[in-house]
């Protein structure tokens, strides 16, 4: 029996799914209210950047290829410099992954269980993905295979039956005075696909296969497309100013689509359910980050990653219900993109450069 | 093997199970269709009962009005809630299915008679259930029979209960929960060294002529690629090609 490791399609499957998670519900909002009706502009601009921010962080993920990304960082950093540059990655990872637990359980319990606490979704949902978490990352691959073509599927449908009450009017005229903003919008654009970062945490563990990167710029693709088709759709159904008082833009669209004599009344309801799917992907990747975080960090054995697991149930519970903000969640979370954004743009090149001449120096006292 | 006309095949895997051997002498879009039916009655059998008591108690306005309506019309006057209802008539329907297997074949038959048509009736006309109740877990018993391997079929009789307490507690969430959970388990299973979901997932395309689908014979030359075989060939190649040329 050959040694188990994920197979290079895996790649697609977990970085899309890290890409799209509770932003997906989102990111119309946070690119309208920056660049306007032209929101969709700087979202595909930015993801040309995650393409090529992305390819650096794979190139680095490459030249250790027995390591994921903390232990590169301590590889390269050293003991106490390493681990001071791992603390902000550390303490991203962990917020982020509690705050998508906090913002999942608001999301739920406005559209869908209006009576039921947010505490019982929280800790429900933290329970579940921890499990998943907990039996490593080959099931973390197989459950993402299982779910990833059920996600992207009713995304299209959302576009395809939205189509229906489009109007193209709406993103129209294009680029007119707005240029400026666009180019504004760029970077926030970019930070929507923060999930690219998780190649660094997955590479180490796939099939040593030249078409990795293939897939890795798949998963990318199918994230631009799908979050800048949503995004026009959006602006054409409720226009700029519209999506602008939108919250989460994209349930309110699947409210806004209704089968009148179909066996199901109304398709936000079937929306809200399977984009439980789509977050648990997102936020199971996000929870395993974290965790390989805190094994790099404190040193702990692979054998004892599990345990760390049952750590950060607690910790994760506790950050997501002692956030009492409203609203105000959206903007920390969109800080805190902004926050990783400058690892993944800056960080990560530097490491490259680093280890390249590191190498370079080494060949050349070698040959010496 | 050792005198016993059983022999275990290994490894197994989730789609193995779905699998039976009158797939095999079937047109192939026949068994094709029938075998997606086996998928799902695999859900059906599982969910059916937790998705009929979260849509009633907590998502109404998922369904169309009159359909909500004509639900709520034939629970009028049931004292209980639609769990107990759901518990009462799954409790029923096990011992019944206990009781079939243990008596001689005959008595066995009057037993299932007795028990499904005459206790469903008057247990309907008394008001303690809803038709619709009986509806359900009828449909839900047809659906693991309809599997080709019995334990299969016990598994899902076992996991309804814990869906249905979820659906009863965190309506459609609480099953989304409950799938996420058992999808994680069914992918950490394995058997013989060889993961249970294999050729589902990870996707093996290749494997997929005889996994929710079972492809025209020509197409079954190779032996499946989630086994790793030394020799990728299948036997009694000539005997296919006989076979289809007949």
């Amino acid at each position: 029996m050959k040694t188990e490791r994920l197979s290079p399609s895996q790649i697609m499957t977990l970085t899309s799914a890290a890409i799209m998670g509770v932003d997906i519900l989102m990111v119309q909002n946070h690119m309208v209210s920056i660049a306007g009706r032209d929101g969709w502009i700087p979202l595909a601009l930015g993801g040309i950047l995650a393409g090529i921010s992305g390819t650096i962080i794979y190139y680095l993920a490459t030249l250790y290829p027995d390591k994921d990304l903390p232990q590169i960082m301590i590889h390269i950093g050293g003991k106490f410099l390493g681990r001071l540059l791992l603390i902000p990655g550390l303490m991203y990872m962990l917020l982020y992954t509690a705050l998508s637990f906090r913002i999942f359980a608001q999301v739920l319990k406005v559209f869908l269980f209006d009576r039921t606490p947010i505490y019982a979704i929280v800790i429900l949902m933290t329970l579940v993905t921890a499990y998943t978490v907990y039996q490593g990352i080959y099931v973390i691959g197989g459950v993402t295979y299982i779910l990833f073509p059920l996600g992207k599927i009713i995304i299209v449908i959302l576009i395809l039956l939205s189509l229906i009450i489009a109007d193209p009017s709406h993103i129209r005229p294009i680029l007119f005075e707005n240029t400026a903003q666009v180019v504004k919008a760029i970077i926030p654009g970019y930070q929507q696909y923060t999930g690219i970062c998780i190649i660094g945490y997955i590479l180490c563990y796939t099939q040593k296969d030249k078409g990795r990167f293939k897939w890795y710029l798949i998963a990318i693709g199918i994230a631009v497309v799908l979050y800048v088709a949503l995004t026009i759709i959006t602006i054409m159904v409720f226009s700029a100013p519209g999506v602008l008082s939108l919250i989460y833009p994209t349930l309110t669209l699947s409210k806004s689509i209704q089968f009148p004599t179909a066996f199901l009344e109304r398709f936000e309801s079937i929306t809200a359910v399977l984009w439980i799917g789509i977050a648990f992907e997102s936020i199971m990747m996000f929870f395993f980050a974290s965790v390989r975080n805190f094994v790099a960090f404190f040193n702990v054995k692979e054998k004892h990653q599990k345990y760390l697991v049952f750590v950060h149930v607690p910790i994760l519970i506790t950050i997501a219900l002692s956030v009492k903000l409203g609203h105000r969640i959206l903007e920390i979370f969109e800080l805190l993109k902004s926050a990783h954004s400058f690892y993944e743009l800056f960080i990560f090149p530097l490491l490259v450069v680093i280890t390249l001449i590191a190498r370079k120096r080494r060949q050349s006292n070698e040959a010496r | 093997m050792d005198g016993s006309p059983e022999a275990l095949i290994v490894p197994v895997t989730f789609p193995i199970l779905m699998q039976a051997s009158d797939d095999y002498f079937e047109n192939w879009i026949i068994a094709s269709v029938i075998r997606i039916s086996r998928y799902v009655a695999f859900f059906t059998s599982s969910i059916l009962p937790a998705l009929y008591i979260s849509t009633t108690s907590f998502h109404p306005g998922m369904l169309p009005t009159t359909l909500a309506l004509s639900i709520a019309a034939t629970r009028m006057g049931v004292p209980f809630p639609a769990i107990v209802e759901a518990i009462i008539m799954e409790f029923v329907l096990e011992l019944l299915q206990e009781a079939s297997i243990r008596l001689p074949k005959v008595i066995g038959e009057t037993v299932s008679i007795v028990g499904g048509l005459v206790i469903g009736q008057a247990a309907v006309e008394a008001g303690i259930v809803s038709p619709i109740m009986v509806i359900i877990i009828a449909f839900t018993a047809v659906s693991s029979f309809v599997l080709p391997n019995y334990s299969l079929g016990l598994a899902t009789r076992v996991i309804r209960i814990p869906f249905m307490i979820l659906a009863v507690t965190f309506g459609s969430f609480g099953i989304s929960v409950g799938l996420l959970w058992l999808l994680t388990y069914l992918c950490s299973l394995k058997s013989f060294g060889v993961r249970y979901m294999q050729s589902l997932s990870p996707y093996r395309f290749k494997d997929w002529k005889d996994t929710i689908i079972r492809a025209p014979v020509q197409f079954h030359s190779k032996r499946p690629e989630f086994l790793n075989p030394e020799d990728s060939q299948r036997q009694n190649l000539g005997i296919r090609r006989n076979f289809n040329e007949n």
